[in-house]
């Protein structure tokens, strides 16, 4: 049974695609690879933009937006709560979110990033933040605040997160449970531009074929018989 | 009737990971009790499923379009088949095909004409198609050349197939890939999850490979009336009992017990309990030695029908075959009455090869359903519980894990050729998993994380000068290119049997080893290596059709 964990999604001709959520993370984190991220920072990647996906939020168009601007983004640093940029002009969403999930119970809260890119993408981290302290997690920045509580349920201006390009942002324990809870939407399908071009960031962690390749991979005879 | 086993007390009977993760013994796998396809066939008998062919538009020709349900207790499920008429030079198992002789989805419930209207749409074109959340499945299958015009000559004429002829194939068709768990549109395998008939792995794959397995008799039949006439014959009970599904598979299956350590852990645990738990019974009933005789017969006629041209897997058929005969022979003098019985007959089969050793675990865990069948319920895994790494847990203990657990890795030189020699990639042609030569192919700088053994070397060596109570979190923060191994080393300190402690990029890798491990567990038999990297199979071999689960659930109806 061919497993073909490798397989890119294929493009249905209308451009128009309703993913799977499995295919959200697959394209997600080769594109995420393709375009420079490490094999790790790539799988937070995607799924990040799944998480994001399966609540009804833009997670893949945020994250192709900071995978156009990868090289503003570099290694960031921790200190006196607050992580920044080391030498580049913005953080990574990824960055900042692994950090935080990282360094959950060895630094305390709150913690603050700037300047962060697309700080929706931080938002699937508060979920595993809050999971692991079984206490819900609160992202405030200038415009509003967004709750997650340990069982993934979002809470506050995810609409107004979605929006936003760069913020600084603050994460911290959430004073209370989040009581109104936004429901969880159905993925809406992909837009033909995101998905053409994160496919094309995730065809270049893929090699081009060659006589040779196309031969060895299958059976030594004819394999019509 | 045994009780539950006492964790404590069944540790002495266990493998050690370190044994049982090695390629060369995962790659003499055998079938058991515990496969994802026997767990499949004791659900729909255990409950009484019952199964029909609600649609058959197939004309003379053999095209059109024919729907099988198998209904459930709670839920049907549909397999939609499409039959075509495909010119054999467009024939190819290679998943560079474009066309096949028939092409199948799994729907979940009952398809309306408007579903079936957009599969068909779909459905032939396969990867370049697409389906939705209401299917589970997507599947295509081709003839066999050497027997399904054969086998429907000989119908059509009113006459039987030769059995030798038809046992040499085993199959009318074979599958070249069975799509499942949300690709290219499907269902996401959380969605159906929580259902009791998709506790196990691949449940709906195998439900979709079994009813195609109904289908190629079905259109062989048909076929055979439409050239014959009313001279035309129904095939044979038994030679219909013994063709399976075939299936053809390469490389883009090796990699998936690589990029799921939890669920590799899962299934090797359990079948690794189950041995455990037979060991460690007290006496052995006459029964159950019976039973065992009876298996061990039945899996001497299959390793006599099973037959491979490539030279590693006929050294190793060779190897099995003489093994289940001195174990034969051993078993006229076997004592059922000795403390542990079947502990001593395992170690008495230490000293058979590995094929003939791993044959003998299957044939221990087949008297013994009711002690093991339940370990089934271990073997799905929640990979999204253990994605988070734990930053908090300090350098020098990382370090000392890594020590612990990939002390195998840590013991190759890297620098040695042999040791990177080959590399996986993806083809950006057909976008499958493909093995490259590093010295002389282009493209390692695209290398997939693998290379497992290579990459524990690299942390360990980034690891190596640091502050022992450096956190975690704060070493990836500044090298996030460990990020991927320090999740995985994370993994791999809970679930001890998710490693495949071997140099998957080593010059002697074969990757037939991976794929014979995964296809075992799926239940697959008669593994023929058509080269190091291409293999076909049969499933359900000598299994029940629909059609005799529901005379079985008839007949207990009646009673």
């Amino acid at each position: 049974m061919t497993d073909p964990t490798g397989s890119g999604v294929s493009i249905p001709d209308s451009g128009v695609a309703q993913l799977s959520c499995s295919e959200v993370t697959a394209l997600c984190l080769k594109a995420a690879r393709g375009a420079g991220m490490s094999w790790g920072l790539a799988e937070e990647a995607g799924y990040a933009a799944r998480w994001l996906y399966a609540r009804g939020l833009d997670g893949p168009g945020a994250l192709l937006e900071v995978l156009d601007k990868t090289e503003s983004c570099g290694t960031a640093v921790l200190s006196d709560g607050s992580i920044r940029p080391k030498a580049h002009s913005v953080l990574s969403p990824i960055t900042v979110g692994t950090a935080l999930s990282d360094f959950a119970g060895l630094c305390p809260e709150p913690i603050c990033a700037k300047p962060v890119l697309r700080p929706l993408l931080v938002l699937p981290f508060l979920h595993q933040m809050a999971s692991a302290a079984q206490a819900a997690r609160l992202l405030k920045w200038a415009q509003g605040s967004v709750a997650v509580d340990p069982s993934g349920a979002v809470c506050g201006e995810t609409a107004l997160l979605e929006q936003a390009d760069v913020a600084d942002i603050i994460v911290s324990a959430a004073p209370d449970r989040p009581d109104s809870a936004a429901p969880v939407a159905d993925p809406a399908p992909f837009q033909p531009d995101i998905l053409k071009r994160l496919d094309d960031y995730a065809m270049r962690t893929t090699v081009p074929a060659t006589a040779a390749s196309r031969a060895d991979a299958g059976s030594m005879d004819s394999d019509n018989d | 009737m045994v009780g539950e086993p006492d964790t404590h007390e069944l540790a002495r009977f266990r493998r050690p990971p370190a044994d049982v993760m090695r390629l060369a013994r995962m790659g003499s796998a055998h079938p058991s009790r515990l496969s994802f396809l026997r767990i499949l066939l004791r659900r729909l008998r255990g409950e009484g499923w019952r199964f029909d062919r609600s649609l058959w538009e197939i004309d003379k020709t053999g095209v059109g379009r024919a729907l099988y349900r198998a209904i459930g207790p709670e839920r049907t499920y549909s397999l939609v088949a499409f039959a075509h008429d495909l010119p054999p030079d467009m024939r190819t198992d290679r998943v560079i095909a474009t066309a096949w002789d028939a092409t199948f989805a799994l729907v979940d419930g009952e398809p309306t004409s408007a579903d079936l209207d957009r599969l068909e749409a779909n459905v032939p074109l396969q990867e370049a198609g697409r389906i939705g959340p209401g299917e589970l499945c997507l599947s295509r299958a081709n003839r066999s050349v050497r027997l399904f015009e054969y086998v429907v000559d000989c119908l059509a004429a009113g006459r039987q197939p030769d059995r030798a002829q038809v046992d040499a194939v085993g199959y009318l068709m074979r599958t070249t890939a069975v799509y499942g768990a949300g690709k290219f549109g499907a269902a996401d395998h959380h969605r159906i999850a929580d259902r009791p008939e998709h506790a196990a792995p691949f449940q709906a794959e195998m439900l979709t490979v079994w009813l195609i397995r109904a289908f190629t008799v079905d259109i062989v039949e048909h076929l055979a009336a439409a050239r014959g006439g009313a001279k035309a014959a129904p095939l044979d009970p038994d030679i219909k009992q013994g063709l399976g599904v075939g299936n053809s598979t390469g490389l883009g299956m090796a990699p998936f017990l690589v990029r799921h350590p939890v669920l590799l852990d899962h299934w090797m645990q359990a079948r690794e309990d189950a041995l455990a738990r037979v060991r460690a019974l007290p006496t052995a009933s006459d029964q159950t030695v019976s039973a065992f005789r009876a298996a061990l017969t039945a899996a001497q006629e299959n390793a006599a029908q099973w037959r491979s041209a490539h030279p590693i897997q006929v050294d190793k058929l060779a190897d099995l075959r003489a093994d289940l005969d001195r174990l034969a022979t051993h078993l006229d003098t076997f004592d059922g009455r000795v403390p542990h019985p079947w502990n001593v007959l395992w170690h008495w089969g230490e000293g058979l090869s590995l094929e003939g050793q791993e044959a003998l675990l299957s044939l221990l865990l087949e008297p013994h359903g009711a002690l093991v069948d339940g370990l089934t319920d271990c073997m799905s895994a929640d990979e999204d519980a253990s994605f988070r790494i734990d930053g908090t847990v300090g350098v020098g203990t990382t370090r000392a894990l890594l020590e612990d657990h990939y002390d195998w890795a840590l013991a190759l030189d890297f620098d040695d050729l042999g040791a990177v020699a080959q590399f996986w990639y993806v083809s950006e042609e057909k976008l499958e998993p493909r093995l490259g030569n590093r010295k002389d192919d282009a493209g390692a700088e695209r290398e997939q994380p693998l290379g497992i053994a290579w990459l524990a070397s690299r942390f360990h060596a980034a690891l190596a000068d640091l502050d022992a109570d450096m956190p975690l979190a704060e070493f990836l923060l500044t090298q996030p290119e460990h990020r991927y191994m320090a999740r995985r080393l994370q993994i791999v300190a809970r679930y001890p049997f998710a490693e495949v402690r071997d140099n998957l990029i080593g010059s002697d890798m074969l990757p037939i080893d991976l794929m014979r491990c995964k296809l075992a567990f799926f239940g697959a038999s008669r593994f023929d290596p058509r080269s190091d990297k291409w293999v076909r199979i049969s499933l359900f071999q000598n299994e029940p059709y629909p059609s005799d689960l529901n005379a079985e659930a008839s007949a207990r109806a009646a009673q």
